[in-house]
């Protein structure tokens, strides 16, 4: 085999013949210097497959997810339709070296966000010392005054953590998005590896990719970790899962077997004594880890809102009295905030006296006057968030917007300034992708997975997210993005 | 060892209930559908299989009669009548769909998979003149869920329950058909003792409860009413037979017991007796199929009664608080109860 030199890529020949990223960071070819391929092996292989062939196996995968359910579930009054999150069959992957910056980058920001939460709950340091504008953090809608005082084992909070990732045209990874809450994709890592083994043998063949299958246990023991004193050696965990009717039901069946723990729902608990039991068929059973997948809101109907069918009334008495842990905890929300978000560069050097390994994307804080005054003046420029909300809603695009769009945002603005930031428009870096179009460059980001109990792990991989639809930036699912299959390589980019 | 959650007991009892019930349903279709053809009146008759399920009250509301067409689309594909088959399977489905976390992903592919085949079906897989392919169709995957449990279900705690929801369903279909047939014997006043009057009546019951062919091997020589009744009720061979669907939930809470700490079984264990003894008592009585019409009322009123008792020991159901609610009517077949739709209108509750 000889080496493949940039030639090729001018070739027209094969599936990538008439691949071309422009100026934008491509992960499989690197930056717009492409005197060297980034991944040479892979693309050779790429470039020798048919195009008919690729589709083939593309429609085999796709099947095959939704033979096996691995499906987000959307329920209407009659039905419940079942729909796939797209999956792109052309993997994105990572070289060593660059993984070792974001792997460290991640453990330093969820240790950073661990003792954020930690001090707002107790001292509050940070806002005395002016650092954190002080009610920003108290007036935060996630702010659990609950919470204030409580010791959680081990000082961890965020014991799944997903930090959302993109890449600018440099090639520099930058934090979009801390997700504290109940981060969600990760059972989409586990199955789109499994679907690329069996789609793709001969393209893992002699690649050496790091093994994601060890998820499930690594999160057992991590859970473990942060059982209360009194549970023993071999505590009881379980899934607590809103139910069959949330769209990420799937992944609480896939987490909850993947860790070999009950699957419960808020009827399945009780809590007496302040301790947290299920019911079985054998009486109750004591429960010592919760990990839920159940917002806040809905968790404690005691506490919090007292509608709640869903939640466990006397969860949170159970959890301050020591006798169970919640994972995440409660009031996690304040520190993923998006407005919260702009300070963490701070946040991690007022802690750790470091500076942060991973980024921050320039954002405008409008609720200060010269960050909304700027904000005003280049919405054309600007992408427009409002804060508090998930699943990439609300979002004003500048670049892509028409002036009616604008006005509205302006107005929306005026009105509230303090519930949006801005952030200049990050043009996200690209992966090929199989389309209607043929294998096209699609933007993509990257959610990798932080597991806290004693200590950080972090799953070698993580969600890449892509935007299907041409010339969008949005990858959220919830907007038509897919999936691809992640490679942490062992070696080193060349 | 973590023990099984209520919840998933009940789920897997239910589970096993459903899968059985459209096995059950789709062969009682296909048979009288290949059969009523080019039959005499009464057979052509669909009538009894309204009177089979005891659903006269809502069959008749909103259907003016019982023909082959009305009983067709009420039982196959009618949403609306809980004990359909497209009912059946989409309970199976959504129980098994909050079991996935424990069950077989095989199972769960063959669950999903037989839902989506019956769901898509065309309107005109329904006409008449189809009905019979269609419910073979049916028979055969609702046959091949319950052997790929078999085959792959783990045998923990929820497999007895899964057992006891296929074995309950089963006996109970039995008993239903033994009394809507017996009822219906063409010209039983005449016929000499000791002979099956109408050889094609006899052969559609035993079809029609997945009999025949054992039947023709071990009794070939005594076709008559008595025969058939107690080979369908004693026969301990017999997978099907009301003796054996009991013996093996007997021996489902003997494991349950003494394997799985579950709660005090007793009360359970004595409507397994009290099943148990009905049963034998019956067999002594060389009068039975005089009698057959209680008999069936009350093995039918005992397996409610047992079903009852595994809620309120197994499934966290409240115990009624007067005795005079315990008591069970025979009825419409058993569904279930449970809040399974709760959370719906919550079904958000995480991002």
């Amino acid at each position: 085999m000889g080496q493949i030199s940039s030639v090729d890529l001018d070739s027209g020949k094969g599936l990538l013949g008439n691949y071309d990223p422009g100026r934008i960071y491509c992960e499989l070819l690197g930056g717009s210097d492409r005197s060297t391929l980034k991944f040479p092996d892979l693309w050779r292989i790429l470039s020798d497959l048919d195009i008919e062939e690729l589709r083939a196996r593309a429609t085999d995968a796709t099947s095959e997810l939704l033979d096996l359910g691995i499906t987000f579930t959307v329920y209407t009054d009659r039905d419940a339709i079942d729909r796939i999150l797209p999956f792109d069959i052309i993997p994105r992957v990572i070289p060593a070296d660059e993984w070792r910056t974001i792997n460290s980058g991640v453990v330093q920001r969820v240790k950073a966000l661990n003792l954020f939460l930690h001090d707002i709950y107790h001292d509050a340091k940070i806002l005395k010392d002016g650092v954190v504008p002080e009610d920003l953090v108290r007036s935060n809608v996630n702010y659990r005054t609950e919470m204030r005082g409580y010791e959680p084992p081990c000082g961890t909070y965020v014991h799944i953590a997903g930090v959302d990732l993109i890449r600018d045209r440099s090639g520099q990874f930058l934090v979009l998005e801390d997700n504290a809450r109940t981060p969600s994709g990760v059972s989409y890592v586990l199955e789109n590896r499994n679907l690329m083994q069996r789609a793709f043998p001969d393209l893992l063949e002699g690649v050496a990719v790091r093994p994601v299958s060890d998820y499930g246990a690594r999160l057992h023991d991590k859970l473990c970790e942060v059982a209360p004193p009194g549970a023993g050696l071999d505590p009881q965990i379980a899934l607590l899962s809103p139910g069959i009717y949330n769209s990420a039901y799937f992944e609480h069946i896939f987490l909850a077997r993947q860790m070999g723990v009950p699957l419960v729902e808020g009827r399945d608990l009780i809590v007496e004594n302040d301790r947290v039991f299920m019911k079985t068929i054998a009486g109750l059973q004591r429960v010592d880890v919760l990990y839920r997948r159940l917002d806040d809101a809905f968790l404690d109907p005691e506490c919090f809102n007292p509608n709640s069918m869903l939640g466990v009334p006397g969860l949170m008495r159970a959890a301050r009295a020591g006798h169970v842990a919640l994972a995440n905890a409660v009031g996690n929300g304040v520190a993923d905030d998006k407005a919260v978000y702009a300070y963490m560069p701070r946040i991690i050097e007022y802690y750790l006296s470091e500076r942060p390994i991973l980024q921050n994307v320039q954002t405008h804080i409008c609720r200060e006057a010269d960050a909304l005054a700027y904000t005003l003046d280049n919405l054309d420029k600007l992408v427009v968030k409002p804060v508090g909300e998930s699943g990439g809603y609300g979002i004003m695009v500048g670049p892509k917007s028409t002036a009616s769009e604008r006005e509205e945002c302006a107005a929306l603005l005026k009105a509230n300034p303090s519930n949006f930031i801005s952030q200049p428009m990050i043009e996200l870096s690209v992966s090929p992708t199989l389309t209607e179009r043929g294998v096209v460059p699609c933007h993509v980001d990257l959610r990798p997975f932080a597991v806290t109990g004693k200590e950080t792990w972090v799953l070698p991989g993580g969600l890449t997210r892509v935007a299907m639809k041409p010339g969008s930036i949005i990858v959220n699912s919830s907007q038509g993005g897919g999936t691809k299959d992640t490679w942490v390589l062992e070696a080193d980019a060349r | 060892m973590t023990a099984l959650l209520s919840r998933y007991a009940e789920c897997m009892f239910w589970f096993g209930r459903y899968t059985e019930r459209a096995a059950c349903l789709a062969r009682i279709l296909e048979v009288q559908a290949s059969f009523s053809r080019g039959a005499r009146t009464e057979a052509a008759d669909w009538a009894w299989i309204v009177r089979l399920y005891d659903d006269s009250e809502r069959f008749f509301q909103t259907n003016p009669s019982a023909n082959s067409r009305n009983v067709i689309r009420f039982y196959a594909s009618d949403r609306e009548n809980p004990g359909s088959i497209i009912s059946s399977i989409h309970a199976a489905r959504e129980n098994a769909r909050t079991l996935r976390a424990m069950i077989s992903t095989d199972l769960w592919l063959q669950v999903n998979s037989f839902y989506n085949r019956f769901r898509n079906l065309p309107d005109t897989a329904h006409a008449e003149a189809r009905i019979a392919q269609t419910c073979e169709m049916v028979k055969k995957e609702a046959y091949a869920q319950l052997g790929v449990a078999n085959a792959t279900l783990y045998r923990d705690a929820a497999w007895h329950f899964y057992t006891f929801g296929v074995m309950i369903e089963r006996a109970d279909q039995m008993s239903r058909l033994l009394d809507v047939r017996f009822a219906q014997i063409p010209g039983a006043a005449h016929d000499e003792p000791g002979e099956l009057g109408d050889y094609g009546f006899w052969s559609v019951l035993l079809r029609s409860a997945a009999s025949l062919q054992a039947f023709l091997r071990i009794a070939h020589r005594h076709r008559d009413p008595d025969t058939v009744a107690r080979f369908l009720i004693f026969n301990r061979s017999l997978p099907r037979s009301i003796v054996f669907c009991v013996a093996e939930m007997e021996r489902g809470m003997n494991e349950l017991r003494s394997r799985f700490e579950a709660r005090s079984t007793s009360t359970a264990h004595q409507r397994i007796d009290i099943l148990r003894e009905t049963l034998s008592e019956a067999e002594q009585d060389p009068r039975l199929i005089e009698r057959l019409h209680s008999f069936n009322d009350m093995i039918q009123r005992q397996l409610i009664e047992l079903s009852n008792e595994l809620a309120y020991t197994f499934f966290d159901a409240q115990r009624p608080s007067s005795p005079a609610a315990m008591g069970a009517t025979t009825g419409q077949s058993q569904t279930q109860t449970s809040s399974q739709s709760q959370g719906q209108s919550q079904s958000q509750g995480s991002s």
